[in-house]
């Protein structure tokens, strides 16, 4: 079975109960083997970009939505952890209880945006979300008495969980894997079921599917929230990994990145996801060396993907 | 006049239903009552209203004014997925199916108002979610194989031949458990092999599932030879109704069709 067939399955057909659970092992005992912290800090940020590639594709790929302000609500996930846990909660547990309501709070504006926006499509829904992360851009770089403005805020605690902190690159390693695989195995189901079917159907055809009895503002607000809080989750996670927040992380560019990513991936398909946001996060660490011409590459690997797989290296 | 009521021989019917679009009146103060468990034909000349009135039927189009009335409910102002879940289904004109979705999945998205399963089902893989599934799946098998469509279960919509696309549409609609089946010309573009297939697999279904159906189409032959009541479209009005004997010989329906001049030649 080739890998196309196993990207068709939308679940890795090719990998039967025990390898996937040895690969799972494999992929926990990699701090064990490596100690270089910029490795793992680079596998770190793929795994930070896996997790919010594949929950664009959700709606890139799924719903057919091409949302541009994604970041905005990775900025709600990481600004609810760090203003809680610096001010409010410095307890073990607010990390964990910041995560929590970083992810409620973002999945209610991903459903206000969604239901606001129900009716714009294509591109026009495009400049929408452009809009909205810059709007959340503004207001973190505005509020200053919450959200520290331009400084940001520094001091975010790493997770803890009790008394033992998550600080070194391999601990982290371990918890954002572990949410990298809560993520996959939620979407994956997602994408099997009721829900996967409902959005591939908007996308397909909005008035077949409202004919077939899919309220479409209905599903796609669950849509929108779904991406928003696995986003948020991603955010949380950046706030305890980098300790530090500041508007600049959260700015467009990074919204454009994402969607590279699912591009180059194959949208609609999660392992194309997975696989973009793993070139696209790595070409700038490889290249370093060659700083200069990093974007250049960047762009040639785009404009040859484009060329030669147009809907992306695991698209059908 | 009959509304329609349960114990009403009409499942649908309509009451001075008028549709504008802008200046131009597509459907003028039409009359019309579907008799439950019946095969009823709306033909006329291109641009009569047709699939106007289709599209005010499924909610597509919110009729300017009148009232339309599906088992006792005014649906006139209801969107079409909740018409959809009162038990009208439709296909199209030029078909539309769910082309990148497999053809299992485009029948599995027709059962979405039969879900019995939640989010959080989903999520956490249930019990419930799994039966759900298995259920639906066995369930769109055998719509599959009534519709002929066993064998290309697998393949994406897009791939079948036209023909087998006009039944995937039928077998999706027939997915949401309808009581009333609107078809906007379901033969066109068929040869007469397939033709003759469909009108075999319409009475199969409508025994089968106790349908009651209303069906556009152009081909005559086709019409006459299956409806039971056929009503007459010209210009966003009703002209005639009645069965396929009494519209053969109507006046103003061959006059409609084929103009004055040739309507007097006739006669």
């Amino acid at each position: 079975m080739d890998t196309a067939t196993v990207v068709k399955r939308g679940k890795l057909a090719l990998l039967n109960p025990y390898t996937k659970i040895i690969v799972v092992i494999l992929l926990f005992a990699v701090p064990l083997v490596i100690h270089n912290a910029f490795y793992l800090d680079a596998v770190n940020m793929v795994f930070y970009f896996i997790i919010l590639a594949v929950a664009l594709d959700l709606q890139m790929g799924f719903l057919g939505v091409y949302n541009f302000g994604i970041v905005g609500f990775v900025a709600i996930g990481a600004y609810t952890v760090g203003i809680l846990t610096v001010g409010v909660w410095p307890q073990w547990w607010g990390f964990w209880v910041a995560l929590l309501i970083g992810a409620v709070f973002a999945g209610i504006v991903g459903v206000l945006l969604g239901l606001s926006t129900f009716r714009i499509r294509g591109d026009y829904f495009c400049i929408v979300s452009l809009g909205f992360g810059e709007i959340i851009r503004y207001v973190l770089l505005n509020w200053v008495s919450l959200t520290g403005g331009p400084m940001g805020i520094t001091g975010v605690p790493a997770p803890r969980i009790f008394s033992l902190a998550l600080a070194s690159r391999g601990q982290l390693y371990w918890f954002v894997l572990i949410l990298v695989l809560i993520v996959l195995v939620l979407t994956v189901r997602m994408k099997n079921s009721y829900l996967g079917r409902a959005w591939v159907a908007i996308r397909e055809d909005e008035v077949a599917a409202e004919a077939s009895g899919i309220n479409m503002v209905q599903y796609q607000a669950i849509n929108m929230a779904m991406a928003a809080v696995i986003a948020a989750v991603a955010g949380g996670f950046f706030a305890g990994y980098l300790n530090y927040l500041n508007p600049e992380s959260f700015v467009s560019n990074v919204s454009l990145n994402i969607v590279c990513m699912v591009i180059l991936g194959g949208a609609g398909s999660i392992w194309g996801a997975v696989m973009g946001a793993g070139i696209l996060t790595l070409i700038p660490e490889i290249v370093r060396p060659l700083a200069q011409y990093s974007s250049l590459l960047y762009g040639l690997l785009m404009f040859l993907v484009m060329i030669f797989r147009p809907k992306g290296v695991l698209g059908k | 006049m009959n509304r329609g009521g349960n114990d009403s021989p009409y499942i649908l019917s309509g009451h001075k239903v008028t549709m504008q679009f802008g200046g131009l009146v597509a459907l003028r103060q039409v009359d019309f009552a579907v008799a439950r468990y019946g095969i009823m034909g709306l033909i006329g000349p291109n641009g009569a209203g047709k699939t106007t009135l289709f599209n005010c039927i499924t909610g597509n189009h919110r009729p300017t004014s009148g009232e339309i009335r599906f088992q006792e409910i005014g649906i006139g102002s209801l969107p079409p997925y909740r018409i959809t879940r009162l038990g009208i289904a439709r296909t199209f004109q030029n078909i539309r199916l769910f082309k990148e979705m497999s053809v299992l999945d485009n029948v599995l998205v027709g059962m979405h108002i039969q879900i019995k399963q939640g989010i959080s089902d989903v999520l956490f893989k249930t019990k419930r979610f799994s039966e759900d599934e298995q259920n639906k799946a066995e369930k769109a098998d055998q719509l599959l194989e009534i519709s002929g469509l066993i064998d290309a279960r697998s393949e994406l919509a897009k791939n079948l031949p036209y023909g087998a696309q006009r039944r995937l549409e039928i077998a999706r609609a027939l997915a949401t458990e309808p009581a009333l089946l609107l078809l906007d010309e379901p033969t066109a573009g068929m040869n007469l092999n397939e033709t003759d297939a469909l009108i075999d697999f319409i009475h199969l279904i409508k025994d089968r599932f106790n349908l009651t159906i209303l069906l556009i189409e152009h081909d005559m032959k086709f019409v006459m030879g299956l409806c039971e009541k056929i009503m007459v479209l010209d210009h966003g009005q009703k002209i005639a109704e009645g069965p396929p004997g009494e519209i053969q010989d109507n006046e103003a329906v061959i006059e409609a069709y084929l103009g004055r001049g040739m309507a007097r030649a006739e006669a």
